[in-house]
């Protein structure tokens, strides 16, 4: 299936647009993190929260129509409104686009927000609003209400999986013929409570280092990511995905699909138990880069890879990122690489039950 | 891209109308229902709302077997799915050497809604993480997934009350491109506080046993269980012989874009749903046999889709809404009301619809009063989630 | 009563009731985060639903919640809040009755 890639909208903590997440790429401006103290039983760790802000969504929405809307929908919101506002394209025929949104956790600040009036003012005190906004599907739906869309909405939620899923869905309506465009998009937002879990899960404050193996450097991250996709018979101005492979973990890749790409995205996120299966692959005679270090840990960074190799492949090139200590055999981009039409990208996500390889081809 | 369509090989249930699929239908075509007080969750509430539960413990049931504790959600989907596997003559070994997708809708099971961990945290405790390994170690479809072996696709649907529904649905347009031979599509959730404190407070629970489409209904009661069924390739079936229950011959979903919890007034949404899913079917809404509804007993689901089946499949044909007997399920209602679709085609008849006797002049359609004995050869399966999501889902069958 | 006694009581009525009135408006405006709003811009018989405010039903059931959260009076169902809910002077008065007949 061939899904070419029409525009880019992001919010993370590079900041918002196709433009922010370009900017991190070229070093004109660095992500944005917030020390956050976690507290656990035996002691305290101060870890840095790649924070994302959301600015701009008063453009496209005015803000009395926001009221209700929490920080992660908002994330979304933006992301998608940005998407299409990048790729140019006017949706016209709304019951022929989709809404395809993946996340490992939700709105979690309003999951937390409405125990909170469960807690603070007993059963009787329980939010209908807090509630409605705190199921998974929220931003999809609001991106729905908000932009008008009447094709099929989605939200597909298996943590590090989330991405895969969420892109096969979409390559399917768009081959298919269900839609003729689709919103797809990945989120997750930070949360206290996650600091707390992260404390006790090995998260140990240093620098995010996704190509040291031996230690964990999960720096958790926060942002939404959105691709408007288009099908197949149209050029891919940044690029036009063609292969999504997905296996169990442990499973070989399809070496031939690694050795057409010019270079691979790893998704390796400092996160320990998936680092080892990063490490066991067998990428020697391929160039590759690590990108987290611009957005941070969380369960869909696939998402924000497949975002940053599509405006690399915009711009027409791929750019090398300083990742700390290397304890991999990869060969690690080290300067600027110039992109020519028809070279590929892979974005490789590993985690404790899965492999991940998608291809972007350059059009 | 696969030849041929793709068909229901095997069914699984497990609800408060019963622990498997037979006795289900049995308390259906009784007309048997038992709304009851919670047991499993406590609320603290002036007033009580009645409740579909399933017994507690679920460990006497027979499952897919499993190495790490599941989740009362997760456990539902495996007690369903042991029950769909074995009626479609597989055995777990054949799962796991195929390319065998997996795909579940949920709500709760995928919520971080521990409340006596959040309520320690907050008072300034150190609780202990079990409760969020359990949850990140307890997704329905990545748990189930890694139960049977899958290599396929495994996607969790979290659209709410359609979750089943557009489970079934991903799962069908897996086969139909080729990603997997066979899929087990469903859906599950328990009964938990958070959602039953958040639809009281919608003012859309009813304190009373529900009345689907009844002129006196006032609300909806919620309920837990799952519904499982196996998919295949016509071809795949073909090839190893099995017992073909129906062809999945439709499904389309279209959003309303128009509140977070209210339906569109009109049905846009459900309306294009099924016209699409008929389209797709290649059958005229008089070959629908008949209706199997979302029908939640809410003054607004009822209404807007009793109205939007009317309009599309005129007022005659028989609807039933099964959740008068399974209460409303979320992430597994659209799953559940699949399988009873299934079953009833193959058996022909239609139970009663407990609880409606009054009609609503308003809605200008009636659901089943008594049983029916029919000869249909397609019927629908509807469901409209919160957030506005609508999606149907069309089967082909028969008398068995 | 001697008279001014009464016109004392009165007045002082007067200033309760405004002030719920006002202390209505409000809570609408904070906990409906209608921000934009100030109560002054707000009058006691402006639609809340609709036209005017601009609530919905979701703000509905949220206000039912306040309602029994801030003043302890509690609503069965929506057809019981049609009316009280159609403006803040509608709603106080409301308020009030219940209050005067528990």
């Amino acid at each position: 299936m061939r899904t070419p890639i029409l525009g880019v909208g992001s919010v993370s903590a590079c900041g918002c647009g196709a433009d922010s997440l370009l900017a991190a790429l070229q070093k004109s401006a660095h992500p944005r993190t917030s020390e956050e103290v976690i507290c656990s039983a035996s002691d305290e760790l101060s870890i840095p929260v790649y924070r994302a802000d959301v600015k701009g969504l008063d453009r496209f929405i005015p803000r009395r129509a926001l009221r209700r809307i929490d920080r992660f929908n908002r994330m979304a919101l933006l992301a998608s409104f940005l998407a299409v506002e990048d790729s140019g394209v006017s949706l016209e025929e709304k019951h022929r686009v989709g809404i395809v949104f993946g996340t490992g956790f939700g709105p979690l600040e309003t999951t937390f927000a409405y125990q909170d009036t469960i807690i603070d003012d007993s059963d009787k005190g329980a939010s209908p609003t807090l509630f409605s906004g705190s199921v998974h599907n929220s931003p999809a739906s609001n991106a729905s209400i908000f932009m008008g869309v009447r094709g099929p909405c989605l939200t597909i939620t298996n943590f590090a999986r989330s991405t895969t899923e969420m892109l096969r869905t979409a390559q399917i309506w768009l081959d298919r013929g269900v839609v003729d465009y689709v919103l797809a998009g990945v989120g997750d937002e930070y949360h206290a409570v996650m600091g707390y879990a992260l404390s006790a899960f090995g998260t140990t404050g240093t620098q995010l280092d996704p190509l040291r193996f031996d230690r964990c450097s999960y720096q958790p991250g926060e942002g939404f990511v959105v691709l408007l996709l288009g099908r197949g018979d149209r050029p891919g101005v940044c690029g036009t995905i063609d292969e999504l492979s997905c296996g169990p973990s442990g499973e070989k890749l399809d070496q031939d699909l690694i050795d057409r790409c010019r270079a691979v995205l790893l998704s390796s996120n400092g996160d320990q138990s998936a680092g080892r299966s990063y490490q066991d692959l067998d990428l020697s005679g391929t160039l590759a880069a690590a990108y987290s270090p611009l957005y941070g840990s969380l369960p869909v960074g696939l998402g924000f890879d497949l975002a940053l190799a599509a405006v690399c492949i915009r711009e027409g090139q791929l750019y090398p990122l300083q990742t700390g200590k290397n304890t991999s055999a990869l060969d690690i981009i080290s300067q600027t690489e110039p992109l020519d039409h028809e070279d590929r990208i892979g974005c490789l996500e590993c985690s404790a039950d899965h492999v991940t390889l998608v291809t972007i081809t350059v059009d | 891209m696969t030849t041929g369509g793709v068909v229901v090989t095997g069914l699984g249930a497990v609800c408060a109308a019963g622990e498997s699929l037979p006795r289900i239908m049995d308390s259906l075509y009784s007309g048997r229902r038992n709304p009851s007080l919670p047991t499993s969750i406590q609320a603290d509430l002036k007033s009580d709302y009645p409740v579909f539960e399933v017994r507690n413990p679920l460990d006497d049931l027979p499952a897919i077997p499993y190495k790490r504790e599941p989740t009362r959600t997760t456990h539902l989907a495996l007690i369903a799915a042991e029950e769909a596997i074995g009626s479609a003559g597989l055995d777990h070994r054949m799962l796991a050497t195929g390319r065998v997708g997996v795909c579940l809708g949920t709500t709760v099971g995928c919520t971080l809604n521990n409340e006596p961990f959040y309520r320690e945290l907050r008072a300034g405790g150190y609780p202990d993480l079990a409760p969020v390994r359990r949850y990140l170690d307890g997704n329905p479809a990545s748990f189930l997934a890694e139960a049977l072996g899958c290599t396929g696709p495994v996607a969790a649907a979290a659209n709410a009350c359609s979750s089943g529904t557009d489970a079934i649905g991903l799962a069908k347009a897996w086969i139909e491109t080729g990603q997997c031979d066979i899929a087990i599509a469903g859906g599950c959730d328990e009964l938990s506080r958070i959602p039953y404190l958040g639809f009281i407070h919608l003012m859309i629970s009813s304190h009373q046993p529900c009345l689907p489409f009844d002129k006196n209904r006032k609300g909806l009661n919620l309920g837990e269980g799952a519904g499982v069924v196996v998919l295949e390739s016509e071809a795949r079936s073909r090839d190893r012989s099995a017992d073909k229950l129906a062809s999945v011959a439709g499904y389309a979903s279209f959003a309303d874009a128009h509140h977070p919890t209210a339906p569109h007034p009109e049905g846009r949404g459900l309306k294009l749903a099924i016209r699409q899913a008929l389209q797709e079917a290649e059958l005229a809404p008089d070959e629908i046999g008949f209706v199997s509804a979302h029908g939640t007993a809410t003054a607004d689901n009822d209404l807007v889709e009793g109205r939007a089946v009317r309009e599309v499949l005129g007022g005659r044909v028989p609807v039933v809404a099964t959740k008068a007997y399974t209460g409303h399920t979320l992430g597994a209602a659209g799953a559940l009301q699949a399988v009873f679709t299934v079953q009833a085609l193959l058996d022909g008849r239609l139970p009663a619809t407990a609880g409606f006797s009054t009609a609503d002049p308003e809605i200008g359609m009636e659901p089943t009063r008594e049983i029916v004995e029919i000869d249909a050869r397609a019927a629908i399966s509807n469901s409209l989630a919160f957030g506005g999501n609508n999606s149907a889902l069309i089967f082909r069958g028969g008398l068995r | 009563m001697p008279a001014r006694f009464r016109e004392t009581l009165y007045s002082l009525k007067e200033v309760a009731s405004l002030s719920l009135e006002h202390e209505l408006k409000t809570m609408v405006i904070r906990e409906l985060k209608v921000d934009d709003v100030t109560p002054d811009d707000l009058k006691d018989d402006d639609p809340l639903f609709g036209e005017g405010l601009g609530l919905d039903s979701l703000d509905a059931v949220e206000l039912v919640l306040l309602l029994q959260k801030h003043y302890q009076i509690e609503i069965k169902d929506m057809e019981e809040a049609r009316k009280p809910f159609s403006s803040i002077g509608a709603l106080a008065e409301y308020i009030r009755s219940r209050r005067d007949n528990p």
